[in-house]
């Protein structure tokens, strides 16, 4: 109704981007130190700090974004991702200031295709007694999902505060948030100490009034309206002085602090408040807990395994030593759950530059991940329990077809003419990731069994030679 | 040989035996062996055979039972054996090269990637951040963004006599630093050349070098990390 009323141009300008566009979150702060830190100020942040548009593909030709002017064609065209978010709508040289929201929507898109569920937090214990909860609590439960505390069920717990989380705040930002924002409420507490004596008081009067047998109901009664004086309010803020439990309670509930429970059940108690709700809108699935089902084997016990890029391995350079290797998954940095203690050459113990592309190794589909208080993502990594679901991921089920040798082998033999395989596209995406890459190669090759792929074609003599250099014997005798 | 003759009355048999042991066994002997030498330990006898696995005296017993497992086992071996079997041959090719010279290559790559050792558990990366680009910008100092002082709620003037948190603002050279290098805002940056002028006038600092206490935790630092092979700091 509003709307009709308006006028078009204050229409136009309610549904326009401009409007729409919501004001950038604060960039994630680096950490506090008094020497030179080293980083970058246009790397990936661990979380997307401007919204990321996107247009429609008519309106991508004509550079139409539905900002203030259209967008240089040169550099939002070209991309096969074409979003953006913007800097500035409209800067002071008449210039809109946008730049690539690839990065995240990309990494939103990788996430999907995971299906990891987001679960909330736990508080890692160190006691052995302590057993951690086998099965992840999914964020979306009705206990931990809340905005407003429900005092009925003391169990439900919130997320969201209005008040800040005062343990994580250094002593200058503490005395700051007093300076700026609690002193000048003190007349509005003093209100709110005044409401809660007139509570207790009536409370007071109530318990007074049943015990001594008087019908509050009637009209004819004592009105229980209680009036509290100046002075009276003066007597009890004094009185809280002396009672720091009751006067803890009412501040928290008046600044509207994170509570502290006490037993700390989630990370969130320890590490503070998460910043945005705990899925971060990364997923909104509840489990991931479903069976996998093989196109050709039938369901699998679990799903197939995916790669990860080996992002610093255990031993970097100058010998520094790591517990474990970081790994990326879907362009999350984690940590791999293997910590080996001798030296390989498949890329996770140390450094090794003869793997095309980097070191990659296979990792199940995360099952658990969280968000922790600074809005970063946690993943829990796991190797695959063997060999199988791997190699049925490669497509090596076949049980005549040689498996291949680890990445760092082929690299090693092949560093004069370095090759990047990438799925080829055009695939079926369900294909993906069983093994199933390769099966219209071979069908276009006249092969009717979708289980021959094209190393089983017949090999050239340079191919024989490096098979016989390779493994001493033709990779495949029966071709 | 008196020496061991005084061992064999000590009342410690173990040590004793040792010695008689070492004796015995010496490399060159000027006299000949007497009575009172001990005599040659008894040849060693042949170790005793293993103990047949219970897969293996079960086969013994019912050649049915455990065949299975016996036979996945020994597939499981061959699989092994084969499996590794290409990982040996790169790992011998490699030896067979000068592995100093691949070590080299391998830190020369690795220097070329300063965020390698910067990474930390949830970072988002893109493409973008393994290019050479970021790389290069990985590899630049910043100074501090955030003025430690307002955050931590500090008074610098306060701290003129806390020489550690002095030499934090000051050069090896015990020159003050610059803003440009401290990231302090200007009222902070004037209130602690003021403390570190104010600390070396009252001789608590010195004025052409870092103090003595500093310069010993670095050197300490330094080396426990040589002692734990983690190298130079660069």
């Amino acid at each position: 109704m509003s709307m009709r009323r308006l006028s078009p141009t204050a229409n136009l300008l309610r549904t326009s981007r401009l409007f729409s566009l919501p004001p950038p979150l604060p960039r994630p702060s680096s950490d506090l130190t008094a020497s030179a830190n080293f980083e970058s100020d246009t790397a990936t942040l661990p979380y997307p700090i401007h919204a990321a548009i996107e247009t429609t593909e008519s309106s991508l030709g004509r550079g139409d974004w539905g900002l203030k002017r259209p967008l240089p064609l040169k550099s939002t065209k070209r991309s096969s991702t074409p979003t953006i978010h913007i800097d500035n709508v409209d800067s002071i040289d008449h210039i809109t200031d946008f730049s690539s929201a690839a990065d995240h929507v990309l990494t939103l898109r990788k996430w999907q295709e995971l299906g990891t569920p987001l679960s909330m937090a736990e508080g890692k214990s160190k006691k052995a007694s302590a057993q951690q909860e086998r099965y992840p609590r999914s964020v979306f439960e009705s206990q931990h999902d809340n905005t407003y505390q429900d005092y009925s069920d003391p169990s439900k717990q919130r997320w969201k505060y209005r008040g800040p989380w005062l343990a994580g705040k250094t002593e200058g930002e503490f005395r700051r948030y007093v300076e700026k924002d609690v002193k000048r409420r003190r007349l509005d507490f003093k209100r709110f100490l005044r409401e809660r004596l007139a509570e207790e008081k009536t409370i007071a009067r109530r318990r007074e009034a049943t015990e001594s047998g008087e019908d509050l109901d009637s009209p004819d009664s004592v009105a229980v309206a209680v009036v509290v004086s100046d002075e009276e309010v003066e007597v009890y803020a004094r009185s809280l002085r002396n009672d720091e439990h009751t006067l803890h309670r009412l501040v928290e509930e008046y600044l509207d602090l994170p509570r502290d429970r006490g037993s700390a059940t989630t990370r969130y108690d320890k590490k503070g408040p998460p910043t945005t709700h705990p899925s971060a809108g990364l997923s909104y699935l509840r489990t991931g807990s479903h069976t996998y089902n093989h196109p050709l084997l039938g369901p699998q016990e679990e799903p197939a395994p995916i790669q990860a890029r080996v992002i610093r391995p255990q031993t970097t350079a100058a010998n520094a030593k790591h517990d474990r290797a970081l790994i990326g998954v879907g362009g999350v940095v984690a940590e791999d759950d293997r910590q080996s203690f001798t030296k390989d050459s498949t890329g996770v113990t140390g450094y090794n530059p003869d793997i095309p592309g980097g070191a990659k190794i296979y990792i199940r589909v995360p099952a658990r991940a969280s968000v922790d208080s600074r809005g970063r993502i946690d993943i829990t990594t796991m190797r695959p329990r063997n060999k199988v679901s791997e190699n049925v991921a490669k497509g090596y089920y076949y049980s005549e077809r040689a498996e291949p040798p680890p990445a760092a082998v082929e690299g090693a033999q092949n560093r004069e003419t370095p090759t990047l395989t990438r799925p080829k596209p055009g695939r079926p995406r369900e294909a993906r990731g069983y093994g199933l890459e390769d099966m219209g190669v071979a069908k276009t090759n006249g092969r009717a069994s979708p289980f021959l792929g094209p190393e089983d074609e017949m090999p050239d003599l340079n191919d024989h030679l490096n098979d016989l250099l390779r493994h001493g014997h033709r990779s495949n005798p029966k071709t | 040989m008196r020496a061991a003759m005084m061992n064999t009355q000590c009342p410690l048999r173990v040590t004793s035996k040792i010695i008689r042991i070492k004796y015995l066994y010496r490399p060159f002997s000027t006299t000949l062996p007497t009575s009172s030498d001990p005599p040659p330990p008894p040849p060693q006898r042949p170790p005793p055979a293993p103990l047949p696995s219970n897969i293996a005296r079960n086969a013994i017993r019912d050649p049915k039972r455990d065949a299975g497992i016996a036979f996945a086992k020994n597939m499981m071996k061959e699989i092994d054996r084969t499996r590794y079997a290409t990982v040996r041959e790169y790992d011998a090719h490699r030896a067979s090269l000068s592995d100093a010279a691949w070590d080299g290559r391998a830190r020369d790559l690795e220097r070329k990637m300063p965020r390698t050792l910067k990474w930390k558990v949830g970072d988002v990366y893109a493409p973008h951040d393994l290019s050479a680009v970021e790389a290069r910008k990985w590899s630049r100092r910043k100074s501090s963004e955030r003025d430690v002082f307002d955050v931590l709620g500090i008074n610098p003037l306060e701290e003129y006599k806390n020489f550690s948190m002095m030499s934090e603002y000051m050069t090896p050279m015990g020159r003050i630093k610059h803003r440009r290098e401290t990231g302090l805002r200007a009222v902070n940056q004037r209130k602690i050349a003021k403390a570190i002028r104010r600390a070396v006038g009252m001789g608590l600092l010195p004025s052409v070098h870092e103090h003595p206490e500093v310069l010993e935790v670095k050197a300490r630092e330094r080396a426990t990390r040589l002692e734990n092979g983690l190298g130079p700091r660069r």
